[in-house]
C-alpha cells in the first residue's frame, strides 16, 4: 500500500494536471473519490437519484473550477467542502429534512457478508441494521462529520474548515457521533464496544 | 465532564483503530453507476479539450497562394512596362536620328572647312574688337528626322546662345542686329525635343495664322501665296541653307539668299519676319 501511495501522485498533482489537459490525471482522481462522495450523498438520507445529482453536481464543480484551483488545501478538503455546500443548498431547496427512513430500509443499501455460516450472516446483518440506525438518527451536524471523517479521511480542521465552525465545534460533533455509533454497537455486543 | 473512556475511544478513533471505523466499512461500500461516471468522465474530457471545430473552408486557405500570384503577376508586368515603355526605350527612328545627327555633324565639319576658307582667301572680315567677347554660336545640328517626314533643318546646339553678330559696313556704320532675325528664322525649325518642338510649332502656328491674317487683310491669298504655304519642305530646306549660311558667318549671302525667299515666298512665315526685320515692303 505505501509503494502504491508513493509511485502514484497525490490529488494535488492530478488536479493540477488536469487543470493543463491531461484527462488521466482526472480519471485517476474521479476513480479515487467516486464511491465515498458518491456514499457522502447516499448516508445522509437522500435516495439514489437525488444522491447521484448532487455527486454529479459536486464534480460538475470540480471540473469548471479546475482553472482556479490552487493547491493551497488538501483536495478532499476542496471536494468536500463543494459536496457540503451542494448538499446543504440541496436540502434548503427541497425545505425539508431527509428521508431517513426511506434510506434506512433500502435492502440494497446494507451489504451483508455473503460468506460464513448462516447464524453468521444474520448476525452481521442484524448489526448492520442498527448501525444503520444509529447512523440515520445522527443529527444532521454529527454526521456530516462522521461522514467527512470516514469518506473523506478529513481531519478535524479540515471538517471545520468544510462546515464553517470552529475545530471545537467540529470535535464536539464528531465525538458524539462517534460514541453513539460505538453505543449501538456496544448494545449489540453487551457494553462492549471494543471488537 | 467528558468519560475518559469517550476520551480514549475518541482518540482510538481518530488514530483510526476504532469498532465504529470498521463497522461502517463493511456496509460501505456503495459504488455510483456506470452510466454517471461515464457521463462525468465524458464532460471531464470534453472540458479541458480543444474545441475541435468541424472542417471547413476557411477563406484564408486561398488568399496566401492568391496573393503571392497576384504579387508575381503585378511585378512582373510592371517590368515589362518599365522595360518596353516606348517612352523609356529609344526607337528605331530614335536610334536612327542620333545616326544621322552624328553623321551630319562630321559632314558640317567637313564642308564648313573650305567655306570658311574661301571667305578667308575672298575678304577677310576686318577686325572686330569685340567679336571674341560676344562669342558665336555653336555649329548648329542638322537634324534629319525618318518616318516621319524627310526635312533638313538646322537648328542650333541646346543652350547655345543666338548670335548676336554685328554687321558693320565697310564704312564703319553698324547696320541692323541680325541675331532677333536669325532668332526668329531658328524659331521656326523644328526641334528633336517634344517640348521645343510644340513650341517651335506653336511659334510656326502663330506666325503662319499672323501672316494668313495679314493676307486677309491685305486680300484674297493669290495661288502663288497658297502654293509657297503648301511647300513646307522646301521652303524648310530653303531656310536650313540660310541658316547654314549664317552659321557659316555668310552673313551677308544668308541676308540676299533671305531676301531672295521672302520676295519669291511672301506668304512665308519666314519672310514675314524677314520683312518685319528689314522693313522692306512686301
Amino acid at each position: 500500500m505505501l509503494l502504491v501511495m508513493a509511485t502514484e501522485p497525490d490529488d494535488k498533482t492530478l488536479m493540477i494536471r488536469y487543470r493543463k489537459g491531461d484527462e488521466t490525471a482526472f480519471e485517476l482522481l474521479y476513480s479515487r473519490h467516486r464511491g465515498p462522495l458518491y456514499r457522502y450523498f447516499l448516508r445522509h438520507g437522500v435516495d439514489r437519484e437525488t444522491a447521484a445529482e448532487l455527486f454529479q453536481e459536486v464534480w460538475a464543480k470540480v471540473i469548471q473550477a479546475r482553472k482556479r484551483y490552487e493547491p493551497t488545501a488538501k483536495f478532499t478538503t476542496f471536494m468536500y467542502t463543494l459536496a457540503h455546500n451542494v448538499r446543504v443548498d440541496h436540502h434548503r431547496r427541497a425545505g425539508r429534512r431527509p428521508d431517513l427512513a426511506a434510506v434506512s430500509n433500502d435492502p440494497e443499501l446494507i451489504t451483508a457478508p455473503t460468506r460464513g455460516n448462516p447464524d453468521s450472516v444474520v448476525e452481521v446483518s442484524a448489526t448492520m441494521r442498527r448501525f444503520r440506525a444509529a447512523l440515520d438518527q445522527l443529527p444532521s451536524d454529527q454526521r456530516d462529520a462522521f461522514l467527512l471523517r470516514e469518506e473523506g479521511g478529513l481531519s478535524l480542521a479540515d471538517i471545520a474548515g468544510a462546515t464553517g465552525v470552529s475545530a471545537e465545534t467540529a470535535k464536539s460533533r464528531l465525538r458524539y457521533a462517534v460514541r453513539k455509533l460505538r453505543d449501538a454497537l456496544g448494545a449489540e455486543n453487551g457494553g462492549d464496544s471494543h471488537d | 465532564m467528558t468519560d475518559p473512556r469517550d476520551d480514549a475511544d475518541f482518540e482510538a478513533y481518530l488514530d483510526g483503530d476504532s469498532p465504529v471505523s470498521r463497522r461502517y466499512a463493511q456496509f460501505a461500500s456503495e459504488e455510483p453507476p456506470p452510466e454517471l461516471d461515464t457521463e462525468i468522465l465524458e464532460a471531464a474530457r470534453h472540458a479541458v479539450r480543444p474545441n475541435v471545430v468541424p472542417l471547413k473552408k476557411s477563406p484564408r486557405r486561398w488568399m496566401m497562394p492568391v496573393t503571392v500570384a497576384a504579387t508575381i503577376v503585378l511585378s512582373f508586368s510592371l517590368v515589362m512596362s518599365i522595360v518596353f515603355d516606348p517612352s523609356v526605350i529609344p526607337t528605331d527612328n530614335e536610334m536612327q536620328l542620333k545616326t544621322l545627327l552624328k553623321e551630319n555633324d562630321m559632314a558640317q565639319a567637313e564642308a564648313r572647312a573650305p567655306a570658311a576658307d574661301a571667305i578667308a582667301s575672298a575678304a577677310p572680315p576686318p577686325s572686330m574688337p569685340g567679336e571674341n567677347a560676344m562669342g558665336r554660336a555653336k555649329p548648329a545640328k542638322k537634324m534629319e528626322t525618318t518616318g516621319l517626314a524627310t526635312q533638313a533643318i538646322d537648328m542650333p546646339a541646346a543652350g547655345a546662345p543666338a548670335s548676336v553678330a554685328l554687321s558693320i559696313d565697310a564704312a564703319g556704320s553698324t547696320v541692323r542686329d541680325t541675331s532677333e532675325l536669325l532668332a526668329d528664322l531658328r524659331a521656326l525649325a523644328p526641334r528633336a525635343d517634344a517640348d521645343e518642338l510644340a513650341a517651335a510649332e506653336q511659334s510656326r502656328l502663330r506666325r503662319e495664322n499672323g501672316a494668313f491674317a495679314a493676307l486677309q487683310s491685305k486680300s484674297l491669298p493669290d495661288e502663288a501665296d497658297l502654293a509657297d504655304h503648301a511647300a513646307g519642305p522646301d521652303a524648310d530646306d530653303e531656310i536650313g541653307k540660310i541658316l547654314a549660311l549664317f552659321d557659316a558667318d555668310e552673313e551677308q549671302a544668308a541676308l540676299d539668299a533671305l531676301k531672295s525667299f521672302s520676295r519669291s515666298r511672301p506668304g512665308h512665315p519666314a519672310s514675314q519676319i524677314y520683312f518685319e526685320w528689314s522693313g522692306d515692303a512686301q
